[in-house]
C-alpha cells in the first residue's frame, strides 16, 4: 500500500522532462515540417524550371510495337506480296516550332519545300504529332536521325511491296497506308495477314527517343504467310495472252481464270484492264475489280454443252441422235432465232461444234423448265461461288417458274441469265471432273471442301467426247482451241451485250474449256469483252488465249500428253 | 529474448527480402534490354531478308527471265514436239 501512496507523488516528479522532451519533440517535427512545405512551395511556385526539365527528360511511356503484315506467296511459296520495314518521321510542332531555325535543314532532308512544312507545322502548332513524311527509303531516313532535331522523331512502319506488280493485281489487292486490306484477298483475309501490335513501357527523353526498355506488357504478334493456290508462272502465261490479245482486238476488258478440276484449285486469274499495285496513285476503278469474279456477262454459246446435258439426261435424245437444223431460222412467241448457216440435219454433236442455234432451241422447247433450270442450277449458275472474295456476283438465274416460252428458248443459248467468268469455268470443271462440283479454292489451307455430284460420271463422260468435236470437228467453232498432243475439250461463244431495250453491237467473245480430254486436269476460261473488230467471235477471239494458256500451264504441271497421233513421227521419218 | 529472436529474425529476413527484390528487378531490367537488343537484332534480319526476298522476286519475274532468254541466250521455244513411237513387229 505504501507503494501505491508514494506512486503519485513520483509520477509527478517524473513528468516535467517528459513534457520537456515531448515539447522539443513536436518543435521539432513542426520545424521540420515547415521546412519541408516551404521547400515545396519554393519548388512549385517559385523556382519551377529545373523539376520540368527534369521531368520531361524521363517520361515513362508505353510505345507499341509495331508487326509485320504477313506475306502473300504462291502455291510454290514465290512472293506475291511482301511487307519490307521502312522508317516514317513525325513530329511535335509545339516543341519543333521553338527551334525554327533548324526548319531549312529538315526541310532539305525530307525533300519537301520549306514553304509547305512551315504551313503545316503552324496550322498544327497546337497539336502533339503530325505526320511529317511516312515510308522514306533507309538512306534518307538515317540523315533525318542524324540531324537530331528536338520533336522530330523516327517511327518503324511497313511498306507492302508486290514483286508480281499489275499480273495479279486485283486478285491479291492492295493496303492502304495504315497497312489495312482494301481490296481484294489482302481485304478478305485481313484478319489473317495483320498482326496484333505488342506495347512495352519505355522511358522516353524529351527528344521522344526511346532511352530504356522498362518491361514488355503485350508481346507482338506477327501476321501470318497467306498461301495462294495461284502458280506465280501459270498466272504470268495467262496475264501475258490475255493482254495481248486484249490488245489485238481492241477490246475493253478480259478475263482468264484456270483452275484444276482435281481438286478446284485456282491456279491463275487474270484480267486485264490492270494497274501496278506498287505506285503510290493506284489506277482508276476500272483496273481494280477482279472482273473473273465481279462482272457479269451473258454467255452466249458457251452454254450449249450444259444445255446438251439437260437434254441427254432428260432422255430427249441420245448421242449421234440427228437434228433437223434447216432452214436456219425459226419463229418463238414473235421472235426469230437464226442461225448463220442452213445446216440440214446434223448430228448432236455436229450442231454442238458448228454451234447452231436452231438445233439447241428446239431441244429446251421439248423439254421441261425445271429440267433445264436444274441442270444449270445444280451446275452453280446463279450463286456464288464461295470464295469469298469480296464483291463476288452471283450471277443471275431466274426460278423456271417464272420463265415464259421465249426465255426459255434464248436460255438454250446463253441468253437470259448472266455468270461470271469463274462460274463457267467451275461449271466446265464439274464436266471434266466426272459430274462432281468444286468449290473454287484460292488458298491452300488444308482444308478441301467436298465435292458435290450433280450429274451421272458417263454423261460427263458423254459430254466430254462431244465436246471434243468443238476442237476436232473440220467445220468447228473452236478449231483455234487445239493444243498439240492433248485432246481438248470446250465450247466457244459469243453473245451481244445487253442494253436497255435490247442488245448492242458490243459483244462478248468467250471460251471454256479442259484437258487433257481423256484424263482432265486443266479447265481454263476466257472471257474477252467489247472487241473494238467487228464481228470476230469467241472462236477468233477466245479460243487462241485458251490455246496458249492451257499449253504452257499443262507444261508447266507436267502432265503428259494424250494425243500421241497428232506427236507420232513415223520411224524413219524427219522430226 | 524469444521477441528479440523473432524482430532480428524478421528484420534480416526483411533486409534479404529487400536486396533480392531490388537484385532481381537489376536482373529483370539487364534481361530485358538483352532481349530487346536480340530482338532488334532479329528485326534488322527480318528486314534485310525481306529485302533480299523483294529483289530475288524482282531479279526473277517472268518477264526478266523471258526477255533474257529470248534476246540474250537467243531461246525459242519449239515449234513442234516429235515422238518416235518403236513398232515392235
Amino acid at each position: 500500500m505504501s507503494r501505491r501512496a508514494s506512486k503519485p507523488s513520483t509520477e509527478r516528479a517524473v513528468m516535467r522532462p517528459e513534457r520537456v522532451r515531448l515539447a522539443m519533440l513536436s518543435g521539432l517535427l513542426i520545424i521540420g515540417t515547415v521546412g519541408l512545405l516551404t521547400r515545396a512551395a519554393w519548388l512549385q511556385m517559385v523556382s519551377t524550371e529545373r523539376l520540368q526539365s527534369e521531368g520531361q527528360a524521363r517520361h515513362v511511356r508505353e510505345h507499341t510495337i509495331p508487326t509485320m503484315r504477313g506475306n502473300i506467296v504462291d502455291r510454290h511459296g514465290e512472293p506475291l506480296a511482301v511487307s519490307t520495314p521502312v522508317e516514317s518521321v513525325w513530329a511535335n510542332p509545339r516543341e519543333l516550332l521553338q527551334h525554327r531555325d533548324r526548319l531549312p535543314e529538315l526541310a532539305v532532308a525530307l525533300n519537301i519545300p520549306l514553304q509547305s512544312l512551315e504551313t503545316r507545322l503552324s496550322q498544327r502548332a497546337q497539336r502533339e504529332f503530325i505526320w511529317l513524311l511516312r515510308r522514306m527509303d533507309p538512306d534518307q531516313a538515317e540523315r533525318v536521325r542524324a540531324l537530331r532535331i528536338p520533336g522530330v522523331s523516327l517511327d518503324q512502319e511497313y511498306r507492302r511491296f508486290y514483286p508480281t506488280s499489275q499480273v495479279a493485281a486485283q486478285l491479291i489487292g492492295t493496303t492502304n497506308i495504315d497497312d489495312i486490306g482494301q481490296e481484294g484477298l489482302e481485304m478478305s483475309f485481313d484478319h489473317w495477314l495483320s498482326g496484333q501490335p505488342g506495347r512495352k513501357r519505355v522511358i522516353r527523353n524529351r527528344l521522344g527517343q526511346v532511352v530504356e526498355d522498362i518491361g514488355l506488357i503485350a508481346e507482338p504478334r506477327h501476321g501470318q504467310t497467306l498461301r495462294l493456290t495461284i502458280d506465280r508462272r501459270i498466272q504470268h502465261l495467262a496475264f501475258r495472252e490475255l493482254s495481248s490479245a486484249v490488245e489485238a482486238a481492241r477490246a475493253q476488258s478480259g478475263s482468264v481464270v484456270v483452275m484444276d478440276v482435281t481438286n478446284g484449285e485456282i491456279l491463275a486469274m487474270a484480267n486485264v484492264p490492270s494497274y501496278n499495285p506498287n505506285a503510290q496513285r493506284r489506277g482508276t476503278e476500272v483496273g481494280l475489280r477482279n472482273r473473273a469474279v465481279t462482272d457479269l456477262f451473258e454467255p452466249g454459246s458457251v452454254i450449249k454443252p450444259f444445255l446438251l446435258a439437260a437434254a441427254l439426261e432428260a432422255q430427249l435424245i441420245e448421242p449421234g441422235a440427228m437434228i433437223d437444223a434447216s432452214p436456219g431460222r425459226m419463229r418463238v412467241s414473235g421472235h426469230t432465232i437464226v442461225d448463220p448457216v442452213d445446216m440440214g440435219e446434223i448430228s448432236i454433236e455436229e450442231a454442238l461444234a458448228r454451234s447452231s442455234n436452231i438445233a439447241m432451241v428446239q431441244l429446251a422447247l421439248q423439254m421441261t423448265p425445271q429440267d433445264l433450270w436444274s441442270m444449270y442450277a445444280r451446275l452453280g449458275f446463279g450463286q456464288v461461288t464461295g470464295t469469298g472474295f469480296p464483291g463476288e456476283s452471283a450471277g443471275v438465274l431466274r426460278d423456271h417458274e417464272r420463265w415464259h416460252r421465249l426465255e426459255q428458248a434464248t436460255l438454250a443459248y446463253g441468253y437470259a441469265m448472266s455468270v461470271t467468268p469463274l462460274q463457267l469455268v467451275r461449271a466446265m470443271a464439274a464436266i471434266a471432273d466426272q459430274g462432281r462440283l468444286r468449290q473454287p479454292v484460292l488458298i491452300v489451307d488444308g482444308a478441301q471442301p467436298r465435292a458435290q455430284s450433280v450429274m451421272d460420271p458417263t454423261l460427263a463422260q458423254t459430254l466430254t467426247e462431244q465436246m471434243q468435236h468443238v476442237i476436232s470437228h473440220p467445220r468447228a467453232t473452236g478449231r483455234l482451241a487445239r493444243v498439240p498432243g492433248y485432246r481438248v475439250a470446250g465450247k466457244t461463244g459469243t453473245s451481244r451485250k445487253s442494253i436497255a431495250g435490247g442488245y448492242a453491237e458490243e459483244y462478248t467473245a468467250s471460251f471454256a474449256g479442259f484437258a487433257p480430254a481423256t484424263r482432265p486436269r486443266l479447265a481454263i476460261a476466257v472471257v474477252i469483252s467489247e472487241p473494238g473488230i467487228e464481228d470476230v467471235g469467241g472462236g477468233a477471239l477466245a479460243a487462241p488465249v485458251f490455246s496458249r494458256v492451257m499449253a504452257g500451264s499443262l507444261r508447266l504441271m507436267n502432265i503428259p500428253p494424250d494425243d500421241f497421233e497428232s506427236l507420232l513421227v513415223h520411224s524413219g521419218g524427219q522430226p | 529474448m524469444m521477441r528479440w529472436a523473432m524482430m532480428m529474425m524478421l528484420f534480416v529476413a526483411l533486409i534479404a527480402s529487400s536486396i533480392g527484390v531490388v537484385m532481381l528487378r537489376h536482373e529483370t531490367r539487364s534481361l530485358f534490354i538483352a532481349s530487346q537488343a536480340a530482338a532488334s537484332e532479329r528485326d534488322e534480319a527480318i528486314a534485310e531478308w525481306t529485302r533480299l526476298q523483294i529483289e530475288l522476286a524482282v531479279l526473277a519475274t517472268s518477264n526478266t527471265i523471258e526477255s533474257a532468254a529470248h534476246n540474250k541466250l537467243d531461246m525459242r521455244e519449239p515449234r513442234q514436239v516429235g515422238v518416235l513411237l518403236e513398232r515392235t513387229p
